[in-house]
């Protein structure tokens, strides 16, 4: 019907090319820089066998873990609260976790600072983990709220017939029916927490706890800048399909 | 009678609330109270007595210029993003169609997003080295010597530069959920304005465009909150400097704070900055709401 459309489609192809190779030009220059002489590849090969590095990916492994366990544990047990109970203040409670919303991590970091500091976590993994959950519970509740009410409560009913009690409710029907909004929080707090860089920069002192992104501004060569950068994009290229899907969901969350 | 026992009020649920309620109230809610109560004091951060100054702190941040550059630079992050939507949309209308690739472009160009700010911002810092980085070298390489700058070192042009890193790093988030917006419209709507002789520019300005308001108002709403809270590019890259052309609100106040001492103050900047970002999103949903056509 549009006899224009082989010749759109292969401009269409060239176009995306272009763009695309334009896009990633910064990193091919960087890359090339990284291996310039006089030492060529052999930057990677030191970079490889510099003892701090392994210690960065286990410190971000840590806070990145931590982080994620906490989140999902607090986020699911007070979505399936808000999603299927009925209790006294229940709008007031959500309400003040939709206007925490509007609060981002980058304006505490004064009290922050003061609370760890206070309650002896300075320079600690959990120092970094507590205020890391904590900024990410009231959106994922949130989200995980919203997919739980889109299940048939009456799937909550015939468990309590058949004898369940609420925890056994919450733990055998809620949190397998859950699996999908559950790697879009998991993805969402694997990115926040192993990406933030302001934190871990007031809140730890001694750089054998560093993780990932701060070590990433002294760590010396381009070469070891990299390889910071390669546990990520290996998740990243595993998951790709759950990344993207829950990146895009966060965003209309 | 079902209906009726859905209703019942169930007291365990507090159970369910109390972890999540108990790291809000602890790490979300005193933080925000603590900031709020500091900001009217003066206090080094370490001494036992706050000392009370009222809207001092305050007052001297209307004043300040490092904090008029910082809006400044807010407005200038938010126009990046403004560009950053339109290339996004460009490039989204572009892969929605069946290109042999596009997966692999889509994800290539998602990987920015996804590593660590303080990468990306080491990473331009080569790139935009006055002496040594492939910017320059290339300009000079085919002969546009006179375009070769100090990128980040003068003070006009920091600022930009660290922008189009903020449209580098944010694109393929952009990208990727127009394009999940684009592919929920249906396609048999397009393709009957194609049929009643719509041309392909029409088609995108009156139907597809306007069917992405929703799209438009989430992006322009995380694109408010990212150039308010701007830190780790400009940290990075200049330390807000030279003599605070790429400074933020965030920058000022770790300065403040840990460069200072004057935890008071700072807690003055982040209170501002709190108070900034919740008028705006106000206002956004309100300015735009009006125009409701539906």
């Amino acid at each position: 019907m549009f006899a224009a459309d082989r010749s759109l489609r292969r401009f269409n192809l060239f176009l995306m090319v272009v763009v695309t190779t334009a896009l990633m030009l910064p990193i091919i220059l960087a890359l090339s820089r990284s291996v310039e002489s006089p030492w060529g590849f052999r930057t990677y090969l030191w970079a490889l066998s510099d003892p701090r590095l392994p210690r960065f990916y286990l410190n971000s492994s840590i806070v990145s873990a931590g982080t994620i366990i906490l989140t999902v544990s607090c986020a699911s047990l007070a979505g399936f609260a808000f999603s299927k109970f009925e209790f006294p203040l229940k709008s007031v409670l959500f309400l003040m976790l939709l206007i925490t919303l509007l609060v981002p991590l980058t304006t505490a970091i004064i009290p922050l600072f003061v609370l760890i500091r206070g309650l002896d976590l300075y320079n600690s993994y959990l120092g970094l983990i507590l205020p890391l959950a904590a900024f990410g519970v009231p959106f994922h509740t949130v989200l995980i709220a919203n997919y739980l009410n889109s299940l048939p409560n009456e799937l909550v009913e015939a468990a309590y017939i058949d004898g369940c009690s609420d925890f056994g409710v919450f733990w055998r029907i809620m949190l397998p029916l859950s699996m999908p909004v559950q790697a879009v929080v998991i993805v969402l707090t694997f990115l926040g927490s192993w990406n933030n860089y302001l934190l871990p920069l007031i809140l730890l002192r001694d750089q054998a706890l560093h993780t990932v992104p701060v070590a990433a501004v002294n760590v010396g060569s381009l070469a070891a800048l990299f390889l910071l950068a390669v546990p990520t994009l290996i998740i990243f290229l595993l998951f790709q399909r759950v990344f993207i899907g829950s990146v895009t969901s966060g965003a209309f969350g | 009678m079902l209906g009726r026992r859905r209703n019942k009020v169930k007291w365990g649920a507090y159970l369910f609330l109390l972890p999540a309620f108990t790291l809000f109230a602890v790490f979300v809610a005193y933080p925000i109270g603590f900031n709020g109560y500091l900001s009217f004091h003066n206090w080094n951060g370490v001494s036992d007595t706050w000392q009370w100054v009222g809207l001092e702190h305050f007052e001297r941040m209307f004043g300040e210029r490092t904090i008029r550059l910082s809006l400044r630079n807010a407005s200038f992050f938010f126009i990046g993003h403004l560009v950053n939507m339109a290339i996004a949309l460009l490039l989204a209308v572009l892969l929605n169609n069946p290109i042999p690739g596009r997966n692999l472009a889509r994800t290539l160009i998602f990987i920015p997003f996804v590593v660590a700010g303080s990468i990306v911002a080491v990473t331009w810092q080569t790139i935009y080295d006055p002496n040594l980085g492939p910017l320059n070298a290339i300009l000079r390489g085919v002969g546009l010597d006179s375009l070769a700058q100090n990128w980040l070192a003068d003070p006009k042009l920091a600022i930009w530069s660290i922008v189009v890193v903020g449209i580098w790093a944010g694109l393929g988030f952009n990208l990727v959920v127009y394009l999940a917006s684009l592919q929920s419209i249906d396609q048999s709507l397009r393709d009957a304005a194609r049929v009643d002789g719509a041309g392909r520019l029409q088609v995108f300005r009156f139907l597809t465009f306007p069917l992405l308001r929703n799209t438009h108002l989430v992006l322009i709403m995380l694109g408010i909150i990212g150039a308010v809270q701007g830190f780790e590019v400009p940290f990075i890259m200049t330390g807000g400097g030279p003599y605070g052309a790429t400074t933020t609100l965030a920058i000022e106040v770790y300065k403040n704070v840990f460069n200072f001492s004057e935890f008071g103050y700072g807690a003055a900047v982040s209170v501002f900055t709190m108070v900034i970002l919740v008028m705006l999103i106000l206002l956004q949903r309100f300015l735009l709401r009006e125009q409701r056509i539906d």
